[in-house]
């Protein structure tokens, strides 16, 4: 070994046992430095020929650059190093639970109405809204069931104060007088192209919200959810009805082999009428059909009141109910826990 | 409406089976709400008859009982033989026939629901070869007064199913309104036979010779009421007699008890018809019968007990004394007839279904009568009705003296049936699929209607039992309930498309819920009925909306808040442990209001807005390790609602609530008006409701907060902004909102781009006397920044110093160095 070959060993020598950057620099003066050994060695070449000088010069560098090499070498390691160290250090439990306020949640009847909502929106649907304490004449009279009308027994009706005798104000019994008063101002606003003789555009809505009957027991609750449904224009027929509806079933129960049965039925507001049932081919409750809807062509005298020509305007109208969906989606099996508040069955809907 | 499916067989009997007549029935309109079997199962009970009795030897109140079943039990030669059996019951005498279930028998199912088995057993060391049996041993009924005696023509060893009709089910049906026609056995088998084409039996038709001439006076005073009146007088007969056991059955299996033998008389004739029809005492009618409507302040007493008052628009009978009947409805005490009556007025009537209708609602009760008049009776029939009931009370209730008047028939004012034309166009375009004239044709044939054609049009005139037959949408759903609306076609609607979406200034409110759901508040819904004592002291509502009617008394007014709700939900689950609370509602309060009127989306007198309400109580955050536990305040709340508002910026001004504590409570202004309240339950309400602690509560109107604002490109700030934080000392009683109106306030050249509040620090009192100064620094940090240029430091320091010298100015503060 020459002498420059032990002048680079000895630097990586002492450049390994430097184990702070301090000690380093250090060691690095001992070679590098103004009185290092590459520049003593320098200094010392002022005798040498010129032809020496230059073999000499470039030997010197080569070792020069080798220490070089050997110090950056050990200032990375040095500095990967404190950078390992303080990773270690700064190293957290990630296993303990993160800061939250904890989470909150929509009501499952919320729930179901939004989907509902989304799937017949993506049908044309519009929603609409309307009062809960109605007027005789949009809860009844409107929609074909005069006083003293039979059907009227089939709503156990809560009354409220005001009102005239003759037409006293109620609690909606079902979602069917928001189609009225949505029809009527759809109407309304399209009146003169209809009086022109243009089409107008069709009605196409549904109508979420509560309802009341005086009614309570497990599977009735005295205030409940409805949902109307109501698609009027020229060529709306009681086979579409049953088409849209199915659709929307099986979407909403994300089920392609639903089974719908339409039932005839009455509904002074519908003819022909029909209640909806569906049956699930799988699951706890394969086989058994289970009600979910009423509805039916508009009866005539509906869509007079509406402000339209029957012989013009035909269409279908629906009304099913949320809660029993709701139920049937998550299995629920008692339609009180939708209303008591507890927390303990609410947030299980997250 | 309930009935035995035996009886509807006997009229028409399809080759189906009961699941599927349950099954043709629901499908055609007539929903079969339940099927259930008229006894359990059950065997090898047949018919007993106690021949001789003995005391047992070893037990006074147990009787040997010799028991004759003829055939079911021989001896080894093969004669008919006796049981020895044991029995308990105090009724067990010689002659009587009792259910006997014989060694070998199969008893109901008990409450385990496995069926007992009848062995030979020792009663007390007597062998006792079977069992005698109750009604309520054979679960018949809840009976259990003794052994079930059966009639003394029961043939000894006859099967006592067989006896008694048991293999049998009990059909009810939930019938709509316009099914009037279908309130009779004879009725629905009508329709039976129309939807399987099995022949329907013909009612016999009877006719009792008139034995006297006498008729009583009857006048129809109002044709609008009664379009006929048909009556006879009968005489003579013995009221005593009891209804025969097989009537009696019948109308058990119908669900109506057994009264006297003539009311069970017309009630067997109306389930069997459909026709109701009243039995006066002739006797204690006062003079001649006159049809006509009440007259105000008129009372009557009625078959029930309680005592009516009616008026013009109630239909009565009345004699030449007082009311004796409510038309279509019941009968009147005065005229009933008793165990005394033996001359009687039979009457049956067409009443007009509007005269009837709604009627007995008025009066909260409803009868068998009113409900089938309401609807529709058949006023082709009374003279026919009243011959059958004539002769079930011939038979039952003659003597040899009994003699019959002859019937008096008044037809005023009858439906006449006005022809209904059906374009095939029309019902094809409706029900959305071909049809042909045939197929309509056929369809309402089968349902025993008769059809006149013509082009493109077919006419039906109705019968006279029909009244749900009147526009062209009645003949069309004839038609697709006889198609079937299973077979009703599988193709997609075709329709315009036109782009119907929320406009973007106003979000739905599943984005509200979704919005309080991130912020930790879990849904729920809640009545909209309240107890009023929420109304008085948590809504300051002195005269809350109220129901006529309400279910319970805690739920007898409408709300018109949500908190009183939210405060019920944090008490129920406060009462099963859960002490954190965070749940918020929308929902639709109900507010008086006399100028609203009516119109296309509005009820006079009411205001009816809807509502977004949350309550927060316990922990801030979740128990967790990483950060202070504390309690949720008025500024986690006040956060949480300004979040909800964002990017809108409401202003909460110091306000007063009655549920709220009056220091901790603020409104929530936007736009110069009050859109809701924020603020702590005011401690005497947590005191009186029971509550461990003062929730945080706030109550916004739902339509603001839906509310966006669509947002408006604004250039950037080519020029750095600078901050310069301040800090001054003002008095304990100066608010931040007035710190910050004085910053704005303050002259900076327009240079004032925000402002934030980022410390409040309350020095300790240097004396040992005062545990307050009475004042506060409040820390400030001012952005600065300008459109035109970089700011210079004299800018900057000019701005700074103008706000500081406006908080001095107008708070009287002081700045802290």
């Amino acid at each position: 070994m020459n002498e420059l070959d032990a002048i680079v060993e000895g630097s990586r020598t002492s450049f390994m046992r430097a184990l702070t950057p301090a000690d380093l620099e250090n060691a690095k003066a001992l070679f590098l430095g103004k009185s290092g050994r590459i520049t003593e060695l320098m200094k010392g070449m002022a005798s040498l020929t010129v032809e020496d000088k230059k073999s000499r010069g470039a030997a010197i560098n080569l070792a020069k650059q080798a220490i070089e090499a050997a110090l950056d070498e050990r200032r990375q390691a040095l500095a990967d190093a404190e950078l390992q160290a303080q990773l270690q250090a700064e190293a957290l439990d990630v296993t303990l639970p993160g800061r939250q306020r904890g989470q909150g949640g929509l009501h499952p009847v919320s729930l179901t109405l939004e989907r509902i909502e989304a799937i017949f929106g993506s049908m044309g649907f519009e929603v609409a809204d309307g009062p809960e304490i109605e007027s005789d004449w949009f809860n009844f009279t409107a929609l074909n069931t005069p006083e003293d009308h039979p059907a009227r027994s089939m709503h156990d009706t809560f009354y409220v104060e005001g009102g005239a005798e003759a037409a006293p104000n109620l609690l909606r019994t079902h979602t069917s007088p928001m189609q009225i008063r949505f029809a009527v101002k759809h109407v309304k606003k399209h009146r003169p192209a209809i009086d022109a003789g243009q089409p107008m555009p069709e009605i196409r809505v549904i109508a979420p919200g509560r309802t009341y009957r005086v009614d309570s027991d497990a599977t009735h609750s005295p205030m409940f959810h409805q949902c109307e449904g109501l698609w009027v224009g020229e060529n709306v027929s009681f086979k579409d009805l049953k088409f849209v509806f199915t659709d929307f079933c099986r979407t909403f129960f994300e089920s392609d082999d639903l089974v719908l049965r339409f039932r005839p039925s009455f509904f002074p507001f519908t003819e022909p009428s029909a209640e909806i049932d569906i049956q699930f081919q799988s699951g706890p409750l394969a086989g058994r059909w289970l009600e979910v809807a009423g509805s039916g062509q508009v009866h005539p005298n509906v869509i007079r009141n509406m402000g339209l020509d029957p012989e013009k305007y035909i269409g279908f109208a629906f009304g099913m109910g949320p809660d029993r969906l709701t139920m049937l989606r998550y299995g629920v099996n008692d339609l009180r826990l939708f209303f008591d508040g507890d927390i303990r069955f609410l947030s299980q809907f997250q | 409406m309930q009935f035995p499916e035996s009886w509807l067989r006997e009229f028409c009997n399809p080759p189906i089976d009961t699941a599927q007549l349950a099954e043709t029935l629901t499908m055609a309109g007539l929903e079969v709400e339940d099927i259930k079997p008229v006894a359990p199962p059950f065997s090898k009970v047949v018919v007993g008859e106690i021949v001789e009795t003995f005391q047992h030897p070893n037990a006074d109140r147990l009787r040997v009982c010799k028991v004759n079943v003829g055939t079911a039990n021989k001896d080894v030669l093969g004669n008919n033989a006796l049981l020895d059996i044991v029995c308990g019951a105090p009724n067990a005498r010689v002659g009587i026939k009792v259910p006997c279930a014989m060694v070998g028998a199969q008893m109901p199912p008990g409450e385990g629901g496995k069926p007992v088995d009848i062995k030979v057993g020792k009663l007390r060391g007597v062998e006792s070869q079977g069992m005698l049996c109750s009604a309520r041993e054979l679960k018949l009924s809840l009976d259990h007064g003794g052994l079930l005696e059966l009639s003394a023509d029961a043939q000894p060893g006859q099967d006592i199913r067989e006896h008694l009709q048991l293999d049998d089910m009990l059909l009810t049906l939930k019938l709509t309104p316009n099914l009037a026609h279908c309130l009779s056995v004879a009725g629905v088998a009508r329709e039976v036979s129309a939807l399987t084409g099995a022949p329907l039996k013909a009612i016999q038709s009877f006719s009792v010779q008139a034995g006297i001439a006498e008729t009583l006076p009857v006048r129809i005073s109002a044709p609008d009421l009664c379009g006929r009146f048909s009556g006879r007088i009968v005489r003579n007969i013995n009221p005593r007699v009891s209804t025969p056991q097989w009537m009696v059955d019948r109308l058990a299996r119908c669900g109506q008890r057994s009264v006297t033998a003539l009311v069970d008389i017309s009630n067997y004739v109306m389930y069997e018809l459909g026709q109701p029809s009243h039995i006066f005492d002739l006797e204690k009618i006062h003079g001649g019968l006159d049809v006509r409507w009440g007259r105000a302040g008129e009372q009557i007493k009625l078959l029930n007990g309680s005592t009516v008052t009616v008026d013009e628009k109630v239909g009565v009978i009345a004699d030449d004394v007082q009311v004796e009947s409510l038309a279509g409805i019941m009968g009147g005490d005065a005229t009933a007839v008793s165990d005394d009556t033996c001359h009687i007025y039979l009457e049956a009537a067409f009443w007009w279904p509007k005269s009837i209708a709604g009627r007995s609602r008025r009066f909260n009760f409803s009868t068998d009568a009113g409900h089938r008049y309401e609807r529709g009776v058949d006023s082709s029939r009374t003279v026919e009705h009243i011959e059958r009931i004539t002769k079930l009370i011939l038979d039952i209730c003659g003597t040899p003296e009994t003699v019959c008047g002859p019937i008096d028939d008044l037809q005023v004012n009858l439906p006449v049936a006005s022809p209904v034309r059906m374009r095939v166009s029309r019902a094809a375009k409706v029900i959305g699929m071909p049809l042909t004239q045939a197929q309509c044709v056929q369809a309402l044939t089968r349902l025993g209607l008769s059809v006149a054609e013509e082009e493109g049009v077919v006419t039906v005139t109705p019968p006279s039992y029909r009244f749900d037959l009147q526009i062209e949408e009645d003949l069309i759903e004839e038609v697709a309930r006889m198609v079937g609306y299973n077979n009703l076609p599988s193709t997609p609607p075709l329709a315009p498309i036109t782009a119907k979406i929320r406009s973007e200034s106003k979000r739905g409110s599943s984005a509200v819920r979704r919005a309080l759901a991130g912020l930790g508040y879990q849904e729920t819904i809640n009545f909209s009925f309240v107890d009023e004592r929420w109304e008085h002291e948590l809504a300051g509502n002195a005269h809350p909306i109220r129901l006529l009617n309400p279910i319970a008394s805690q739920m007898s007014v409408m709300r018109s808040s949500l908190l009183g709700s939210l405060l019920h939900v944090y008490k129920f689950n406060m009462d099963r442990k859960n002490e954190n609370v965070r749940v918020f509602e929308l929902g639709r309060v109900f507010l008086r209001d006399i100028s609203v009127k009516s119109t296309d989306s509005t009820v006079e007198g009411f205001h009816q807005p809807m509502r977004v309400a949350g309550l927060a109580v316990g922990r801030a955050d979740q128990l967790q390790w990483g950060r202070k536990d504390q309690a949720s305040d008025f500024f986690d709340m006040k956060g949480d609602v300004e979040a909800l508002f964002s990017p809108s910026k409401p202003n909460f001004e110091p306000a007063t609530h009655h549920s709220m504590h009056p220091g901790r409570c603020a409104k929530v202004m936007m736009d110069g008006s009050i859109v809701g309240y924020l603020g702590e339950l005011h401690p005497k309400w947590r005191q009186a409701y029971d509550l461990s602690s003062a929730p945080l509560m706030f109550e916004l109107e739902l339509d603001v907060v839906l509310e966006r604002i669509v947002p408006v490109f604004k250039p950037v700030s080519k020029h750095q902004a600078v901050e310069r934080d301040i800090a001054v000392m003002v008095a304990e009683k100066v608010t931040h909102a007035s710190v910050m109106h004085a910053v704005w306030a303050a002259p900076t050249d327009g240079l004032l781009y925000n402002v934030t509040l980022f410390d409040v620090y309350r020095p300790k009192p240097t004396n040992q006397i005062d545990t307050v100064t009475g004042e506060k620094s409040l820390a400030v940090r001012l952005t600065l920044n300008s459109d035109q240029s970089t700011l210079t430091e004299e800018r900057i320091d000019a701005a700074v110093q103008a706000v500081v010298m406006k908080l001095i100015g107008t708070l009287g503060a002081r700045q802290r160095v």
